[in-house]
């Protein structure tokens, strides 16, 4: 009695097991054909060519600039990803380890060099040649003269200040433009009783301390590297420079970036170093409080204009494109100035890399964004070397120890300078 | 409704029955195993187009030598033994509350599990803003007279911040595996000891804890090796910072491989890790032991 219904019940499982696993060696099989480079079809005729462009902007803002570029390209067709700031960096990485690297790919400038000395970017020297003159911030793309990205969008830092903060705390609501200025006027409006701090300043977070500290001991005469390429950080400028960081640490937010953005535009922060975005999350929720953006300040009134932090996004064909020439087209059709203008003026975050008469034009006539194209002019930017990677990490250690009150600001940059010298020896 | 279940079924049927998982487990996690491996003893850079070299133990020494990987080793082992211990009694105390007769059972035992069915990653999130600086803890805190500026950015308190999520997040899932082991107790021993007049303490020291002695174990492993492994929380909540407090063993391998490039030296460091583990986990099955359950031998 019981065979009978057992068996046909064992005969449905094999039948059932046996589907489960063609339907896994199908999915398998179709995974494989689908990472190996050349097999997938990836749509059209066969005349088209489709080029990848990854990129970290708004799509609604890239793809009417990316059906432009199809129009007046025909043959081409261009498959546009958005990536994520999250998560983005990380998937280019996996892209290009598993040889599957789009066409076309978006990079922040610290991380070029490194690609470019890994031989995991091709030299479009010969095909940026004739934009050379026309766009700033191309150091990072250039490995011994020869081009391996192309900037497209620039950003710097600047320093925010909460006017409503400041005329509460004394008569004077101008942003301060002195190191001294800062530091009383950070003092004067700290208040943590009532959660209001005189100076937002990062810590917690690595990969970003040097881009807060950098402009202070630039502004002050001092360099990650000298000009023979040796580390420089213990120089008294710098150490001169830390100090002065220091001090501001009795008055100040001690957070990560996005918990500093957070608390600004809460109206808990009287100052704060940060970029465009910020400027563009306190447009958007306009009204609550007046707030101003300014040069970093210099050390002394008589010093020249403050050193901000510049970085670049840039675009950059990975050695494993397969459509590079049309790569590099579309690339130049992005830096062209009014197309860049576009995005920096939706975006406010960045600055096109092509200042034409347009972007002139258009920057003069917006005074509120101009302060950042007046800072982008006296910006610096870390060492353009293929061990900024490692050597930033020795820096933002020596930072952080220091605001953690962990190390005296001297021994802290000469230890900064014996790790960067170890890592420049390994070459 | 055979007797014999089992007693049809050939080698070649019972393969073919577990065909779907072995290729899944060939290729997801045999094939990435054994080329990790590989990839341990080589110079294999992400970003290198080149073939990766064959460099020996070069990765395992310089991982050895590296005092940030020391550092990282620490780290984690404060956070396994800060938390596994305390997961585990926390744990074992829901499941012996939620054994208790009692009204709307199910609804409480659905409420301690809920934080295990909720991805790490969005627990993460909320316990970041929980943790934020102008967040409901520390205003809750200020309004008790502790002020603090921050915890997750403060070097002395980030670990323990991050180690009381993930207390909170796993000692549900442990309390309901120990319940499932408190329910199999049978229930004539506790008759016997309480004729016998054995109090609260005996009977939970004598009868409970080693009755259920094999799932305390499962859970006490599972929970070290999910320890050792922690990552998504630093990933979310800290990203390794202040002053790298927080950096894992884990999160040390993952910024080797995403932010230094260097896989083979990540693949040599997670093997390090794999070989800490497995000691220490073959430790707790002898200190603890495999030994039957009282409820077996009770039979």
């Amino acid at each position: 009695m019981t065979r009978t219904p057992a068996a046909g019940f064992r005969a449905a499982a094999l039948v059932a097991a046996a589907l489960v696993a063609a339907a896994f060696a199908a999915a398998a099989l179709v995974a494989a054909a689908l990472a190996l480079p050349g097999c997938a079809k990836r749509g059209g005729p066969s005349e088209e060519r489709v080029v990848r462009f990854w990129q970290f902007w708004n799509r609604d803002l890239i793809a009417p600039q990316v059906a432009a570029f199809e129009k007046a390209n025909p043959g081409v067709r261009v498959e546009m990803e958005t990536l994520t700031w999250a998560t983005g960096f990380e998937k280019i990485v996996v892209a290009i380890a598993s040889n599957d690297a789009p066409d076309l790919v978006e990079l922040g400038s610290t991380w070029v060099p490194k690609f470019a000395a890994e031989g995991a970017l091709r030299d479009i020297t010969s095909d940026a040649a004739a934009l050379r003159a026309g766009l700033v911030q191309w150091e990072s793309g250039l490995a011994n003269g020869r081009v391996y990205a192309i900037p497209w969008l620039v950003g710097t830092r600047v320093l925010f200040a909460n006017v409503e903060l400041l005329s509460r705390a004394s008569a004077d609501t101008a942003p301060p433009a002195t190191w001294a200025a800062l530091l009383s006027a950070s003092r004067a409006a700290h208040d943590p009783d009532r959660g209001v701090y005189g100076f937002g300043m990062n810590a917690g977070e690595r990969h970003v301390l040097y881009k807060k500290f950098l402009p202070f001991a630039w502004s002050n005469g001092g360099d990650v590297l000298d000009p023979d390429g040796r580390p420089a950080l213990g120089s008294p400028a710098c150490v001169e420079a830390l100090e002065y960081y220091r001090s501001l640490v009795p008055y100040s937010m001690l957070e990560r970036q996005d918990q500093l953005d957070a608390a600004f535009l809460e109206g808990r922060l009287a100052f704060t170093i940060s970029g465009g975005w910020l400027g563009k999350k306190l447009g958007e929720t306009d009204g609550s409080f007046r707030w101003r953006i300014a040069p970093i300040p210099r050390p002394r009134a008589d010093s020249p204009p403050s050193a901000s932090f510049a970085g670049a996004e840039m675009l950059a064909v990975p050695s494993g494109a397969r459509h590079p020439d049309d790569a590099v087209a579309l690339a130049r059709f992005l830096v062209d100035g009014s197309r860049a203008l576009e995005i920096a003026r939706a975006e406010r975050s960045v600055l096109p890399a092509a200042i034409d008469s347009s972007a002139r034009e258009w920057y003069d006539a917006h005074p509120e964004e101009k302060v950042y194209l007046d800072v982008l002019r006296a910006a610096k930017s870390p060492p353009a070397v293929p061990e900024w990677v490692d050597m930033q990490e020795a820096l933002n250690a020596s930072i952080e120890e220091v605001l953690f009150g962990r190390a005296e600001p001297r021994a802290a940059l000469a230890r900064a300078d014996s790790a960067i010298g170890a890592i420049l020896a390994r070459k | 409704m055979s007797a014999r279940p089992h007693a049809g079924l050939s080698h070649r049927t019972a393969l073919l029955y577990l065909a779907p998982w072995l290729v899944s487990l060939a290729a997801f996690h045999l094939y990435p195993l054994a080329s990790a491996v590989h990839l341990s003893f080589t110079d294999r850079n992400l970003l290198r187009a080149t073939d990766p070299r064959f460099v020996g133990l070069a990765n395992y020494r310089a991982i050895l030598a590296d005092p940030a990987f020391a550092r990282a080793m620490k780290t984690t082992a404060v956070f396994v033994v800060g938390s596994v211990p305390l997961t585990i009694l926390l744990a074992l105390a829901l499941a012996l509350f939620l054994a208790r007769p009692m009204r709307a059972r199910g609804a409480a035992r659905a409420i301690v599990f809920f934080p295990s069915v909720v991805s790490f990653a969005v627990v993460a999130l909320v316990f970041k803003s929980v943790y934020a600086p102008n967040g409901p803890l520390l205003s809750l805190l200020a309004t008790i007279g502790i002020r603090l500026p921050s915890i997750l950015n403060a070097p002395s308190l980030a670990l323990p911040a991050v180690m009381a999520m993930d207390v909170w997040m796993a000692a549900g899932y442990y309390a309901v595996l120990l319940l499932a082991g408190l329910l199999a107790v049978p229930a004539d021993l506790y008759d016997a000891a309480r004729l016998d007049g054995a109090g609260a303490w005996a009977t939970l020291t004598r009868i409970t804890l080693p009755a259920i002695r094999p799932v305390l174990l499962f859970a006490l492993v599972i929970n070290s090796i999910r320890a050792f492994q922690v990552f998504v929380e630093m990933y979310v909540m800290t990203r390794g910072g202040p002053l790298s407090s927080t950096v894992t063993a884990v999160y040390y391998l993952y910024e080797e491989a995403f932010f230094r490039f260097e896989m083979g030296r990540a693949c040599a460091a997670s093997f390090i890790l794999f070989a800490v583990i497995l000691a220490l986990t073959l430790l707790q099955v002898w200190r603890i032991g495999l030994r039957a359950p009282l409820t077996e031998s009770g039979r």
